[in-house]
């Protein structure tokens, strides 16, 4: 037997109208999040890229996944930390694709890569360390970069990192304790050469 | 070089950024060379954490909230004009199913036009499948054309060669018999192509219908002619 359904050309209207003011509606919300935590993704794929033209295109694609998927975010409290997971996930996997890329090329083009000269020694002894702590900030464990990184934000403190990341407080403060030994162990042999210069 | 038992409480106290406390206070007070060590700890985290603090804090860029919101524009504008799910739906079952009808067409152009003046002569095959040596015996003599679609079955291909023909479903061991009549010259295939039109069979005559004549009666307590 044929099944019949029954239909409602009126409804379809009516649900289509609803459906679009739920969008303007979420498209709203999640403008007012935008400019609050905007910053901020820029800030963690920043801290993760060192560089200013990616970072800004980790945020904005950080920040459009966020928007397709804001609707199935029940708890809207956490956009924060769900926006940091993201854009922090986002521009690692840009920073070792890019380290591929960068591979590639120096296995294409001897000699092998140089830093840039420095003008003053005082500079370059600063350049150098910068250059040393985001290598070293490179070799530690994501976890551990991530609470660093937020650790670092202005505003940002344990209790507020440890609910962004939802995460205990001992946790947060152990991670940070631990990725302070392991970027100074790292450093310290340079620290010691750059003084001795 | 710090003394070696304090060594990693000097590291520790250094990386918490709190004051030493008992033991190592005191040592600290007594000993220079591990509160030279410990101040170099204590710079070297001081840098750490103000080159940190540069990484973590950079301005954003002003020109990246107008690029993310035309990108959410950009976004939602195809969202609008997007077909809605039951138009696709549709239009997936009209394409298959005119992907069928396609596909029923090109096999029913594919099969040879049967000539009614062919038929006596299409449904004697030179000889039969089940004649040649090799091939399994099968149930009719004649090309089942359902079977030409269904590869790999238990009978061989039909040999395109042989003349075929459809015939009634209940009728093949009939057509089978009448067949193998004429193979044998029991029954002369001249009287099956012959024109008929003038002669009558005897076993075939027409017979006059014949009806009774129909009595009307009227129905029982009504008067005739009345309603």
């Amino acid at each position: 037997m044929q099944e019949l359904v029954l239909i409602q050309p009126g409804g379809t209207i009516r649900s289509e109208s609803s459906r679009e003011a739920a969008q303007a509606d979420a498209r709203h919300e999640f403008e007012e999040r935008l400019v609050e935590c905007g910053p901020l993704a820029y800030r963690v794929a920043r801290g993760v890229l060192r560089n200013t033209a990616d970072a800004e295109d980790v945020a904005q694609e950080a920040l459009l996944r966020a928007y397709r998927s804001f609707h199935r975010l029940r708890d809207r409290n956490r956009f924060r930390g769900w926006l940091v997971r993201i854009s922090f996930r986002i521009a690692l996997d840009r920073l070792r694709s890019a380290k591929r890329r960068d591979l590639r090329d120096l296995e294409w083009s001897q000699p092998a890569y140089q830093p840039h000269p420095a003008n003053a020694e005082d500079i370059a002894a600063s350049n150098e360390f910068q250059t040393h702590l985001d290598r070293a900030l490179e070799e530690l464990p994501e976890k551990l970069r991530l609470v660093l990184l937020l650790a670092a934000m202005e505003g940002h403190t344990i209790d507020e990192i440890a609910a962004l990341l939802a995460i205990p407080v001992g946790t947060v403060k152990s991670r940070i304790f631990v990725a302070r030994k392991k970027l100074a162990e790292k450093l310290r042999c340079h620290v010691s050469l750059t003084k001795t210069r | 070089m710090p003394c070696e038992p304090y060594k990693n409480a000097l590291v520790e106290a250094a990386a918490t950024g709190a004051e030493p406390q008992g033991e190592l206070r005191a040592h600290l007070a007594a000993c220079a060379a591990c509160r030279g060590a410990f101040a170099e700890e204590q710079s070297l985290f001081s840098s750490i954490d103000a080159s940190l603090h540069a990484t973590a804090n950079v301005e954003m860029p002003p020109s990246l909230l107008p690029r993310v919101r035309a990108r959410l524009d950009q976004a939602a504008a195809p969202q609008s004009r997007w077909i809605p799910a039951w138009a696709a739906v549709a239009a997936s079952v009209a394409l298959f199913i005119g992907f069928l009808s396609f596909r029923g067409v090109r096999f029913k152009t594919n099969e040879r036009p049967i000539d009614s003046n062919q038929v006596a002569s299409s449904v004697l095959p030179v000889e039969s499948p089940a004649s040649r040596p090799g091939n399994p015996p099968t149930e009719h003599l004649l090309y089942d054309p359902a079977r030409r679609h269904r590869p790999n079955q238990a009978n061989p291909s039909p040999d395109p060669e042989e003349p075929r023909a459809f015939v009634p479903a209940e009728q093949p061991d009939v057509i089978a018999r009448l067949l193998d009549g004429l193979r044998r010259g029991e029954v002369k295939g001249e009287v099956l192509l012959a024109d008929g039109s003038g002669h009558q069979s005897q076993d075939l005559q027409i017979v006059p219908l014949t009806l009774a004549p129909i009595d009307v009666k009227a129905l029982d307590g009504a008067q005739p002619g009345v309603r």
